[in-house]
């Protein structure tokens, strides 16, 4: 789940893998262009870039290739972008029970960071931004409804509580509202 | 009956009910007719059992049928609706011939008296799951497979019973009804599936509080409204626990540990179940023994994956309904 | 000695006071709001939430959330208002072994006074924090309209919660003692308190310092949360018209929807028209979709106005009760956060040709009554004394299917009365006495409370043994219930209990006309 819109996100992908590729880290370039296929395989300027660095579009079939890719993203610390690629791999091959670990585990160690970065779930977000302003945000409906639930008393972990969503997704979303500036964690 | 005996019966307040050698009601009192609406209108005349309904039905046949055979009295208990009696069948000779069979009930006062049945009740079943599991120990090891089976499913069916017993102790004691059998008007009960999220955190907890753990805390990510498991639940949480329990050592270098669940589609429809060791960079402990057997009476499969720095996952797949 | 503290123990919101210094102080929690959500509710994860996390989480977890179980305790499972609560709630309602009704949630199922006991151990836990000292004694209020097993089943949460209850109060009556406090004279009042989930009038007389309750009624179905469906189900149907969009299935977009409702309804008691915004509420072809509505005073109104008129219906019946015209009435007050809608006010007002008096705060003025009432237990100030009434009639079953009438409804209590009833039969050797509560003159039509067996009668013929039943209400409207035979002096007695079935020593059955064990009313 992203706290952007999924336009956003691409633009941002495409960005960020330019300046990897410009700085010589291909690899890492590469897994952000493969990521922005997945979420729109027409994309042209990702299909171009690719062809540029000399890698195919698609890691075709190989789940294997996908899975060292993705690993590859997290050992360089790229951790949300190898959890894109992972998710890719195991949608494609979801009897590859070493892809499901590995994603598996690659969404735990996320998890912690999040929380840590939330006093282990004693921070207390609120909106750093007017409510009126929130509308030139592009978010999904999960925002829109985590967002309702932020008063600057409520806990992380009450929210994971009350929202009913899944607990992982609530941090990594308030982590991106966070990065993007609508909400602020207070202690 | 004579006159004056039926007088005097028609005064206790225990109710009695008398039956013929053909199994049919000759007598009850009205302390009978009070407790038992059905009998009102219906002795003499009716069989014995139909004065009874459900459970209460089979336990009355057969402590007739046991009273008569072996000519003595036969202990049991029965339920009238929210009522519990004791009862005693015993059989009535005259001349050398058994001319019929009187069935005196008590009611139970909630208590002592109502522990001490139940307590007797248990008894049996215990009895019967010790047996059994001390057979299991004596199995040798290459006649294992269907013989273990059989005496798995009647360990099984007395640990039932014995669960039924201890659950109606425990509501006397603290005074809730929750285990009473409870008809209910929407769907079937939850007890024999499991939910993965209250799974997990009951597995986090449990593994929270050994030694082992040292005060580490076990996060869980599992969202709410997973689809859920048929079956028992104690097994797969005893199962999880082991696994657990095996990494939490004293000696283990201090890691964040994580329980995941998630669905999946695939080749059948699967829960995943992840324990994430983050950061643990040796190999795994080995697996505690038999723990593949266990997997696989789970229709289970178990995988392990490492990858340092990021640490080792044991992942279980468990096949959902449908 | 500690400090008694005054509990609101509302269907929807819940209430805690206390005098201090003579001075009525309502506690705020620790969020600082002065009422707390009559809710709890268990996680997936297995915790146990209550009062606001409870409230926020209501409709994402609504299998596993309770609220409104003030309309069951007490209750049978068979009795209509059960089977209407089952129909309308997500959790689910079982019927338990006294055919009571459960609430499961969790994977477990709860009586009745268990949940409300969570609540009220919330309210007992506000109070302590906010006193600095452990709390163990309370005064609980209860509608008007409880009887005897629904105010049983109140005390026996207080004493789950951990608290001695000295006194089970009415609602409107706790409310009038915070009204005349500081007040002298003579005066009827008229009680209008329309709360969350309940509604209840009753009229009242005061006079130097007595208080007696002429009369009560009210619809434990009615509220200020049917005042919410109703802007929800408006919401609901604009979005769909504007944006083609269907939000009544997804919960998350509904608990967004009903806590916007409820707070545009407050605030359109202040203002005329409010904007209701609910950014990112669905995903269109075209991305994110806002709801963005007005929502007119005006318009409100048209949407409950059947509602509030429905209330008048049933203050009409309370003073016909109370055998009082409407022009009677001296003062009416006004009860429940429902009260401050303008057009409840208005109508109140035309109904009893004067305004309302509104010198009370409607969300505190039952906690307040409560502490008042704790207060005066504690120091036995006979300046204020209280009389309440029992609301519904209390007989037994005769011969026939009849039912005899031994405390008709209204009485003041505490109340003890006796009839003598005799056998049906030849050498009738026990008769059943069932206990009913109701006001129809067919048996089978009222509420069994309860029922017992008197045996050993000496044998005799019809109509000639004497057996003298009595009952006896207390304060709190708790009924005990005896039957002596003159002839042996033989007794056996019942204490209602909370499930409205037998208590453990008594024969539990179902409803049925036993002719053999029929009384006749003694000539």
């Amino acid at each position: 789940m992203a706290a952007e819109s999924p336009a956003g996100r691409v633009a941002r992908l495409l960005a960020e893998g330019l300046e990897l590729f410009g700085e010589g880290r291909v690899d890492q370039a590469v897994a952000r262009w493969r990521v922005v296929l997945e979420l729109d395989p027409a994309q042209q300027d990702a299909l171009d870039y690719l062809e540029s660095a000399g890698v195919p579009a698609d890691a075709g079939d190989d789940g294997r290739a996908r899975v060292r890719e993705a690993l590859a993203a997290a050992d360089a610390g790229e951790a949300e972008q190898a959890l894109a690629l992972l998710s890719a791999a195991t949608a494609q091959a979801p009897d590859d029970l070493d892809a499901q670990a590995s994603f598996d585990l690659l969404r735990a160690q996320l998890y912690a960071r999040y929380r840590a970065r939330m006093g282990d779930g004693n921070a207390r977000p609120r909106l750093s931004v007017e409510p009126d302003q929130l509308m030139r945000f592009d978010l999904p409906p999960e925002a829109g409804f985590l967002l309702s639930l932020l008063d600057g008393r409520t806990r992380v972990a009450e929210l994971v509580t009350v929202s009913g969503l899944d607990p992982f997704a609530v941090l990594q979303l308030l982590a991106r509202l966070e990065q993007d500036g609508i909400v602020e964690l207070a202690a | 009956m004579i006159g004056a005996e039926r007088t005097l019966l028609s005064y206790l307040d225990a109710p009695v009910v008398i039956g013929d050698p053909d199994g049919r009601a000759v007598y009850a009192n009205p302390a009978f007719e009070l407790r038992f609406e059905r009998a009102v209108g219906r002795v003499p005349g009716a069989p014995l059992a139909e004065l009874f309904e459900g459970g209460a039905r089979e336990a009355v046949l057969r402590a007739v049928v046991v009273a008569c055979r072996e000519g003595e009295s036969v202990r049991f208990r029965l339920r009238e609706g929210a009522l519990g009696f004791s009862a005693v069948a015993s059989p009535i000779a005259a001349q050398g011939e058994q001319v019929g069979v009187v069935i005196l009930l008590k009611e139970e006062v909630e208590g002592v008296e109502r522990v001490l049945a139940l307590h007797r009740e248990m008894e049996q079943p215990m009895d019967e799951l010790g047996q059994v599991l001390q057979q299991l120990f004596e199995l040798p090891a290459d006649s294992r497979e269907a013989r273990l089976r059989s005496l798995l499913s009647d360990a099984q069916q007395a640990l039932g019973r014995l669960r039924k017993g201890a659950d109606e102790m425990h509501a006397m004691l603290t005074g809730s009804r929750d285990a009473d059998p409870i008809a209910r008007t929407k769907g079937a009960g939850s007890a024999l599936r499991t939910e993965p999220s209250a799974l997990l955190h009951r597995v986090a907890a449990r593994a929270e509080r050994t030694e082992g753990a040292a005060g580490r805390s076990i996060d869980v990510v599992a969202a709410p409204g997973l689809p859920t498991l048929p079956g028992d639940p104690n097994r797969l949480e005893a199962l999880l626990l082991r696994l657990l329990e095996a990494r939490l050592t004293p000696e283990a270098t201090p890691l964040r540990i994580v329980l995941t669940a998630r669905s999946v589609a695939g080749s059948w429809p699967a829960l995943l179940i992840s324990l994430c060791e983050l950061g643990a960079q040796s190999t795994a402990p080995p697996d505690p023994p038999h723990l593949r057997e266990e997997v696989a009476a789970l229709g289970a499969e178990l995988r392990a994956f490492s990858h340092a720095p990021l640490g080792r996952a044991t992942l279980l797949r468990l096949r959902l309904p449908g | 000695m500690g400090r008694v503290i005054g509990i609101d123990l509302g269907t929807t919101n819940s209430c805690v006071a206390v005098l201090e210094n003579g001075q009525p102080s309502v506690i705020p929690n620790s969020g600082g709001y002065k009422t707390t959500p009559s809710m709890f509710a268990i996680t997936q994860d297995g915790k146990r939430l209550v009062g606001h996390l409870a409230k926020r989480q209501a409709i994402t977890n609504a299998r596993n959330t309770v609220f409104a179980a003030k309309r069951l305790i007490g209750r049978r499972f068979d009795s209509d208002e059960v089977q209407r609560s089952s129909e309308m709630c997500a959790y689910e309602i079982l019927r338990g072994p006294n055919d009571d009704a459960r609430i499961q949630v969790g994977g477990k199922a709860f009586t009745c006074p268990e949940v409300s006991a969570f609540i009220l151990r919330e309210m007992r836990r506000v109070a302590e924090e906010y006193l600095g000292e452990p709390v163990t004694e309370a005064v609980i209020t209860v509608p008007a309209y409880f009887n005897d097993a629904q105010r049983q089943g109140t005390k026996d949460a207080g004493k789950i919660a951990g608290l001695e209850v000295l006194r089970l109060v009415n609602e409107p009556t706790a409310a009038a003692m915070a009204y005349g406090m500081n007040r002298s004279g003579h005066e009827k009042l008229a009680v209008y308190d329309l709360g969350g989930g309940t509604f209840d009038i009753s009229v009242l007389e005061m006079s130097e310092g007595v208080i007696e309750v002429l009369a009560t009624a009210g619809n434990t179905f009615l509220g200020g949360e049917d005042f919410d469906r109703r802007i929800v189900e408006h919401l609901l149907e604009g979005f769909r018209r504007s944006e083609g969009i269907e939000l009544a299935g997804d919960p998350m977009a509904l608990q967004r929807l009903k806590d916007a409702a409820e707070k545009a309804k407050c605030d359109l008691s202040a203002r005329e028209r409010v904007e209701i915004n609910l950014p990112f509420i669905a995903t269109g072809a075209n991305g994110p979709v806002h709801l963005s509505l007005e929502l007119t005073r005006e318009v409100l109104e048209g949407l409950v106005d059947d509602i509030v008129r429905g209330t008048l219906k049933i203050v009409e019946q309370c003073l016909q009760d109370a055998s009082l015209p409407r022009t009677e009435i001296d003062q009416v007050i006004l009860v429940g956060g429902q009260t401050r809608m303008p057009l409840v006010q208005q109508a109140v007002a035309e109904y009893f040709g004067k305004r309302p008096h509104k010198g009370v705060n409607p969300d505190e003025v039952v906690a307040v009554g409560a502490a008042i009432q704790g207060e005066t237990l504690v120091s036995q100030d006979e300046n204020l004394l209280l009389l309440d009434v029992t609301p519904l009639s209390l007989g037994i079953a005769t011969f026939g299917g009849h039912f005899a009438k031994l405390i008709e409804r209204n009485t003041t209590v505490p109340v003890c009365k006796s009839h003598i009833f005799t056998t049906t039969r030849d050498s009738q050797s026990a008769v059943k006495i069932r206990v009913l509560q109701g006001e129809s003159d067919v048996a089978q039509e009222n509420d069994l409370l309860g029922e017992f067996v008197l045996s050993g009668i000496r044998p005799a013929r019809k109509g000639e043994p004497e057996i003298e039943v009595s009952f006896d209400i207390d304060a709190n409207g708790i009924v005990s219930a005896s039957a002596r035979d003159q002839a042996t002096g033989k007794e056996q007695s019942i204490t209602v209990n909370a499930t409205g079935t037998l208590s453990e020593e008594e024969i539990q059955k179902i409803i049925e006309e036993q002719e053999l064990y029929e009384v006749q009313l003694k000539e």
